[in-house]
């Protein structure tokens, strides 16, 4: 308890008067205020941390830089990374165990720039989403209204389907993406979401 | 701010970021994602959807896709909510019940 009050009080002393000067930083290498904020939070709770690694009174600010520019770079990596995963599945590798279901979701990529956390789906008025989903195949119709209207598990979805476990992912899965995909051509027809290209450079 | 997150992230076993044994393990971008409706939709067991969830937490390019697919059931369940069967429906099924039971 002491040690750890202790530590927090050198940290205080010594670390944080440099905030500014890392945010600054991290404004340089991220391009803009909210990545530059969650790199700056990082880098202090990381810090902290390794806090016994630091020897005290020595170039504080020159090791909370290294740290900053460590973890900028880390998240360059996982961001790369995604963007293969993207290229993955897009090439027709990889898909969801067993189903064949692609693991990115068009939607996300056509939606990425202008509605990345699907608000769109919010202004879609009640019937309209019940005519969607009366408009699917029967097949995903049933699993979709079985599973996210009617709150069954895949076990007594299998059931009631008389299907094995692995069919009623596959029949869900793809239900809800075509679902999806009807739902955001709805919402770009009636105008209250931009296309994909629309956005502002 | 910054102390409480740090005790709330050792409390949680610390950097887990794959090493071995000891700490839980994060999953992968390809992992988390792979398993995203299994997880929505409470089919993991505990550790495995702990796992799922913690990638979400930390992957700023995961979060937006699980916000969406949330919100997408959420607009499903909006849509059903409160519907019940209209109210001369449940009487006639009642009347009928009463019916089958006067026959014994």
């Amino acid at each position: 308890m002491d040690g750890t009050t202790k530590a927090e009080a050198s940290f205080r002393e010594e670390a944080l008067p440099h905030l500014d000067a890392v945010y600054r930083f991290a404004l340089r290498l991220a391009g803009s205020r909210d990545p530059a904020e969650d790199l700056v939070q990082e880098t202090f709770l990381r810090a902290y941390s390794h806090w016994d690694q630091y020897t005290p009174g020595t170039n504080c600010k020159s090791w909370l830089f290294t740290i900053c520019r460590n973890v900028f770079l880390r998240q360059q990596e996982r961001v790369q990374r995604h963007d293969e995963i993207v290229q993955e599945n897009l090439a027709g590798g990889g898909g969801i165990a067993g189903t064949g279901v692609p693991i990115v979701n068009q939607l996300w990529l056509d939606t990425e720039q202008v509605d990345p956390v699907g608000r769109f789906f919010e202004s879609i008025i009640d019937s309209k989403i019940l005519e969607a989903i009366d408009e699917l195949p029967e097949d995903y119709r049933t699993a979709v209204v079985l599973s996210d209207l009617e709150g069954l598990s895949y076990d007594e979805m299998a059931t009631v389907m008389g299907v094995p476990l692995g069919t009623v992912k596959s029949r869900l899965f793809r239900g809800r993406r075509r679902l999806q995909k009807q739902l955001y051509e709805y919402a770009v027809e009636a105008g209250f979401l931009a296309p994909k290209g629309d956005a502002d450079p | 701010m910054i102390f409480e997150a740090f005790r709330k992230w050792i409390g949680s076993g610390g950097n887990g970021h794959g090493r071995g044994g000891d700490g839980p393990t994060i999953p992968s971008c390809k992992e988390a994602l792979s398993r995203i409706y299994e997880f929505l939709d409470g089919e993991l067991d505990d550790v495995a959807s702990g796992q799922v969830e913690a990638h979400f937490e930390v992957c700023r390019r995961c979060y937006p896709h699980l916000a969406c697919e949330r919100a997408f059931k959420a607009a499903l369940q909006r849509a059903v909510e409160g519907r019940r069967a209209p109210p001369e429906l449940r009487r006639e099924v009642l009347s009928l019940l009463e019916e089958v039971g006067e026959g014994d």
